[in-house]
């Protein structure tokens, strides 16, 4: 079992590592495997300083952060509402943030760039808080919960382009890049905005897991076995929020993702969050990672938005998830 | 060193307990019984503080559990719910080391103590050789035997079931009660909830008789079960009469087709009617 | 799922009332819809006195654009009914379904390789509609016999997150395109002139015919499946009429105007809380009040926030998403 288990983790290891030298190579330049090497080690040789370590490197460490982060705070929401079917878009976070960021960039248009974390995370926040409230207002039942997130996405959404089509386009020309969810002309800078925050979350996401199985179990058994359920679900449903609306404030709406990384986790690695939550990160970067890659691989110079690939892929697999579950009730 | 439950008047927003004041005593099986909707898995869940007792007190072991913490309870009460959840994509045995949970840190690491403390379970509801299977793949039986082996890994003194047999197959009925007994003679307090009166009566050392959200009786099964209280608290029209096996009571209802002369004799042969008429004669 | 709107005990003013409450909502509508203007309003008095410039104004722009918009509003109301009453599900309507980005994603296509596909941009958009709207209700086991509500809901969803993604994709590969993003993204009819008004008129029509026909046959699904086929009334037939309505009204008003969202939804909800169950009364009733609430919209598009004129999709997706969350909250067994 743990050889197994150990096995499976370094696939996906070496997965994540040979995307992440595909998204070096490909692009509107492609880029020979010896080149990269060359380049990011300081051999000797041909190499290519610009492309690879001013916009590549960064936009691929970006790109397998923000996976990662999208993956594991869907892993913890499908945990703690117990629905298979949740995400971070399902629940309204992306849509809130989205809203949130584009109010800012029209309310303070020369923003400076480090704020976009916050403001997304405000906004993040607000949309989850919302959901969760008008859930608390009935008996909280996963189908409700879900129509609720997709109710509040909805409306954020109509702000969105509400905004959009009203804004005069140079306060939003950055934003509406964003909004497709696309990793173009991300750099370093971006990387620095975000990488702390994120990492410091993506640890405490980690150590969260124990206690996110207890929850799985119920909250009558949760309690039983001596948690406060509501305190404990308050600070993952915290963590798995700030995870997506820092991501989301740095690439856009990455849809799906949060969604199909866990999934695929539980199929290699099976449900113990202890497993699962380390296996869903590395799928999350290798997935984000690879629709990247191929937006810019497909049709150069042409840049298609990861956005649209992971939705193009994710919306089928929901759809699977969905003829896959029994048909009536929940978990 | 026995649950003593005081002015306890938890519920929800439609429900509410009348002031319940009663005392399970230690070492042994107390089971609750009452027609649905008269508050013995409120009861319950308060003795576990689950619920909040209100005004009331609950005293485990002369101790005021409300002024402990959450972890600290876990360790002394532990609650079996009626209706557990099968997480997905989870072994038994993963399962059962859950039950550590409150003797350990934050983060789960299992101590070798943990470990043995998990085989024991294990072997006590005898699921070892299933223990890598996954919880969703057993049968209803062996799903309910790994969740009290969950509540035994906990290893608190005081174990709480509620409706533990609801739902199963009668041979794993008999199974679940078996298991409780078998605690019981490790010396645990076993307070359980039970829907069936004749198994009440044949598994516990005292029963507790609830009625519309109201303490109405305790005392050992023979001296609780009768032909009054059936009919009062269940309202139904019943012989009483001792077990051959076992001596408990057990219960056999006035079959009315049959016995339909005998009830016509009576004004009012309808159920309804009948009752109405016994909580007449009783002002 | 049982229908959640139109509870008993809501207040209802006379039928005749009603009407002739709706057919004055559509006359001001118009009128605000006629009068207003993203570059310059034209009075009353100038529409009366007709003055030429303002006459070729109102004959060339404004009429056909209020046409539309009015059509727009049957067609999406109309398809909205339909779909409710099918699928037995009050939050059934073509844009939570994934119709309404079907069409879009069917336009697309025919606007990228017009020379590649069979039909034309109209044809397309309903065959985008109805390809969404039958992968939508194959999910959630509406041929199989019984329509799951969350499937349906959440299968919708997937679905058109799928076709949005095809579009979105769509314009990446045309450059031309990308410039009407917005268009084909939330529904907008600035610059809708004669002739698409008039095809659309065609369709308007016919679906309206169709819609009265099977008023009856909704009217049974409402029962339940067992009952309405106990009745003699096939559901998966009224299912399949449904569809077949729903997609054609949508495709045709989305390759006019683009996929506007949620008019489909609340303009039967309002008719139902006014009109209450009856089919053969909603049908016309909800065509009334679509074409009412879109002249209004469209009237509004043009003066909140000038000198930009905001879609009118947009418009309508500000009413409709917080009308929709109303409903996610007070919808009965949405288990």
């Amino acid at each position: 079992m743990t050889g197994r288990l150990g096995l499976t983790y370094a696939l996906l290891g070496a997965a994540a590592l040979a995307v992440a030298v595909l998204s070096l190579a490909v692009g509107a330049v492609r880029v020979p495997p010896g080149v990269i090497i060359n380049t990011l080690f300081g051999l000797d040789g041909p190499t290519q300083d610009f492309i690879i370590n001013a916009s590549r490197v960064p936009r691929t460490l970006l790109s397998a952060l923000t996976g990662a982060s999208l993956a594991l705070s869907g892993a913890i929401i499908q945990a703690i509402l117990r629905n298979p079917l949740a995400s971070p878009k399902i629940i309204g976070i992306n849509s809130g943030a989205a809203l949130a960021v584009l109010l800012a960039a029209i309310a303070v248009p020369d923003l400076p760039l480090g704020w976009q974390p916050l403001i997304a995370i405000a906004g993040g926040i607000a949309a989850v808080s919302i959901v969760y409230a008008m859930a608390e207002f009935r008996p909280i039942s996963p189908a409700r919960l879900a129509l609720i997130g997709i109710a509040v996405g909805f409306t954020c959404d109509a702000g969105v382009d509400f905004i959009l089509v009203t804004a005069d386009t140079y306060d939003i020309s950055a934003p509406m890049i964003w909004m497709t969810g696309s990793l173009w002309g991300r750099g370093w800078q971006h990387l620095e905005a975000v990488w702390p925050f994120l990492t410091v979350l993506i640890a405490l996401g980690l150590a969260l897991a124990f206690r996110l199985d207890l929850i799985r179990l119920g909250a009558a058994q949760a309690t039983s076995l001596g948690m406060n359920v509501r305190i404990e679900r308050l600070v993952m449903l915290a963590v798995a929020t700030l995870l997506a609306a820092i991501s989301v404030s740095v690439v856009g709406v990455l849809g799906f993702v949060g969604l199909i990384a866990p999934h695929i986790a539980r199929a290699l690695v099976g449900g113990a969050s202890r497993q699962l939550l380390p296996a869903s990160l590395l799928i999350g970067a290798v997935l984000v990672m690879l629709a990247d890659a191929a937006g810019r691989a497909i049709l150069p110079p042409i840049e298609v938005s990861a956005g649209v690939l992971t939705a193009l892929f994710g919306a089928p697999f929901f759809i699977y998830l969905l003829l896959n579950r029994p048909s009536h009730g929940d978990e | 060193m026995s649950i003593r439950l005081t002015d306890i008047r938890a519920g929800y927003d439609a429900f509410r307990l009348n002031d319940v004041s009663v005392e399970m005593r230690a070492g042994m099986i107390t089971a609750l019984i009452g027609p649905n909707g008269c508050g013995k898995s409120t009861l319950l869940k308060s003795a576990a503080r689950h619920l909040d007792p209100g005004p009331g007190r609950v005293e485990i072991a002369g101790q005021d559990i409300a002024r402990i913490g959450r972890r600290r309870i876990a360790r002394i009460v532990s609650l079996l719910p009626q209706h557990p959840v099968v997480p997905p994509a989870i072994s038994v045995r993963d399962l059962v080391a859950y039950g550590r949970a409150p003797h350990q840190n934050l983060f789960g690491f299992r101590s070798a103590a943990d470990d043995r403390k998990v085989d024991e379970a294990l072997d006590l509801v005898e699921l070892d050789i299933l223990r890598e299977r996954p919880v969703a793949s057993l049968s209803g039986g062996q799903r309910q035997r790994a969740f009290v082996a969950m509540c035994v890994a906990q290893d608190a003194p005081y174990m709480l079931f509620d409706e533990p047999t609801s739902s199963l197959d009668i041979k794993y009925q008999y199974e679940v009660l078996d298991l409780l007994r078998a605690l019981k003679s490790a010396g645990k307090t076993v307070v359980v909830v039970l829907h069936d009166i004749e198994q009440a009566a044949r598994y516990a050392d005292e029963l507790v008789v609830m009625k519309d959200g109201s303490f109405l009786r305790r005392g050992a099964p023979a001296d609780v079960v009768t032909r009054e209280m059936v009919r009062e608290v269940f309202g139904i029209e019943a012989k009483v009469f001792p077990d051959p096996n076992t001596g408990t009571p057990l219960i056999s209802p006035r079959d009315r087709m049959s016995d339909g002369a005998a009830t016509a004799a009576r004004p009012g042969c309808e159920t309804g009617r009948a009752t109405e008429t016994v909580a007449t004669s009783k002002t | 799922m049982s229908l959640a709107v139109g509870r008993a005990g809501a207040a209802r003013l006379p039928l005749g009332l009603s009407v002739a409450l709706l057919l004055i909502a559509i006359a001001g509508g118009a009128l605000f819809s006629l009068v207003t203007g993203g570059r310059s309003d034209i009075g009353l008095a100038a529409i009366f006195k007709g003055d030429a410039t303002s006459a070729a104004v109102i004959r060339d722009i404004r009429a056909p654009r209020s046409l539309a918009a009015a059509l727009i509003g049957i067609n999406l109301g109309l398809a909205g009914l339909a779909l409710q009453a099918v699928t037995r599900n009050p939050l059934a309507s073509p844009s939570i379904l994934g119709i309404n980005q079907g069409a879009a994603f069917g336009l697309a296509l025919a606007l990228i390789a017009p020379h590649a596909v069979p039909l034309p941009l109209d044809g397309m958009a309903m065959l985008g509609a109805l390809a969404a709207g039958i992968l939508t209700f194959a999910i959630a086991g509406g041929f199989a016999g019984r329509i799951d509500a969350m499937r349906l809901i959440l299968g919708g969803v997937a679905v058109g997150a799928f076709s949005y993604a095809l579009v979105r994709f769509a314009y990446t590969l045309e450059d031309e395109l990308a410039r009407s993003v917005v268009r084909w993204t939330v529904g907008d009819i600035t610059d809708i002139r004669w002739p698409p008004v008039l095809r659309m008129a065609f369709w308007t029509v016919s679906g309206v015919i169709v819609a009265m026909l099977a008023a009856h046959r909704f009217n049974l699904m409402a029962m339940g499946q067992d009952v309405a086929k106990s009745l003699g009334a096939d559901p998966r037939v009224t299912l399949l009429i449904g569809m077949l309505l729903a997609a054609g009204l949508t495709g045709a008003a989305v390759s006019v105007a683009g996929p506007i969202a949620f008019a489909g939804l609340i303009v039967p909800h309002m008719a139902k809380l006014l009109f209450g169950q009856d089919h053969r009364i909603l049908v016309p009733t909800t065509a009334l009040l679509g074409a009412a609430l879109m002249l209004v919209a469209d009237g509004m598009s043009k003066v909140v926030s000038p000198p930009v004129e905001v879609p009118v999709g947009v418009v309508v997706a500000l009413i409709g998403a917080p009308w929709f969350l109303l409903q996610t909250l007070l919808a009965e067994d949405l288990e």
